[in-house]
């Protein structure tokens, strides 16, 4: 079974996390790119799995835009 | 990474959120402060604002959230000790005296003081409750007060970023 949840964390953080972790891998290598290129201070929403490896399946910028869609 | 202490806890209460889901014009806004204040805490990280989780279950079976986990990432919702719970459905403690439960929990560790945001017309309700005549670390605000703390708390974060160069 695969889990799958989102967090929303300062990009510094999930930096820290890539970057600290050796169980986190990438749907797609622009995630990673998109993720180490972004602001400290930027908000991300990012979606995971957890079975074996983490995957990041996704990753959203929570702007002005993003709330305006999802609230 | 900016990192700010904060000078008090928030609970915001069925009442109060339903009304920057539903009604307020500075809805983004408002979750864009508790977001960063929610994420930058120094002491309570992801658990500096505080929702009562049967709150927020009544704001999700109404319909008034489309993102779960966006709403996640601003309020954590908080319920009670199996011991807590037993002896608040014993004494039938209403979701007011629940709050003040809540909020007394949470002055128990730093910054020790939790403010209970709520609107104007339910402010009365929480200060007339005997069961916080003489609690000092616990207050309450209405709506217009709320957001403006809100706003000043996202001031202090963005003072703090400014500062940090960040």
């Amino acid at each position: 079974m695969v889990l799958t949840f989102s967090e929303i964390d300062f990009a510094n953080d999930v930096k820290d996390f890539i970057s600290m972790s050796s169980d986190v891998s990438f749907e797609n290598p622009k995630m990673k790119e998109d993720i180490l290129n972004s602001n400290d201070n930027q908000l991300l929403k990012i979606t995971k799995t957890i079975a074996s490896p983490i995957k990041i399946i996704n990753v959203e910028k929570v702007d002005e835009a993003f709330l305006e869609k999802n609230l | 990474m900016v990192s700010v202490s904060y000078p008090f806890r928030l609970i915001l209460d069925y009442d109060f959120m339903r009304w920057i889901l539903k009604d307020s014009n500075d809805k983004t806004k408002i979750i864009t402060a508790l977001l960063h204040i929610h994420n930058s805490s120094k002491e309570n990280k992801k658990n500096q604002n505080i929702i009562l989780k049967s709150d927020l279950d009544r704001l999700f079976q109404e319909g008034l959230i489309k993102d779960k986990d966006l709403i996640k990432g601003c309020i954590t919702p908080t319920d009670f000790s199996p011991e807590f719970q037993k002896i608040i459905e014993e004494e039938k403690f209403n979701e007011i005296i629940q709050r003040g439960i809540l909020a007394i929990q949470l002055a128990d560790e730093p910054p020790f003081k939790t403010t209970i945001i709520t609107m104007q017309g339910k402010l009365e309700e929480y200060e007339k409750e005997k069961f916080f005549e003489k609690l000092k670390d616990v207050n309450f605000k209405g709506d217009r007060e709320g957001v403006y703390l809100i706003n000043s708390l996202f001031k202090k974060y963005c003072n703090e970023k400014e500062f940090c160069g960040a």
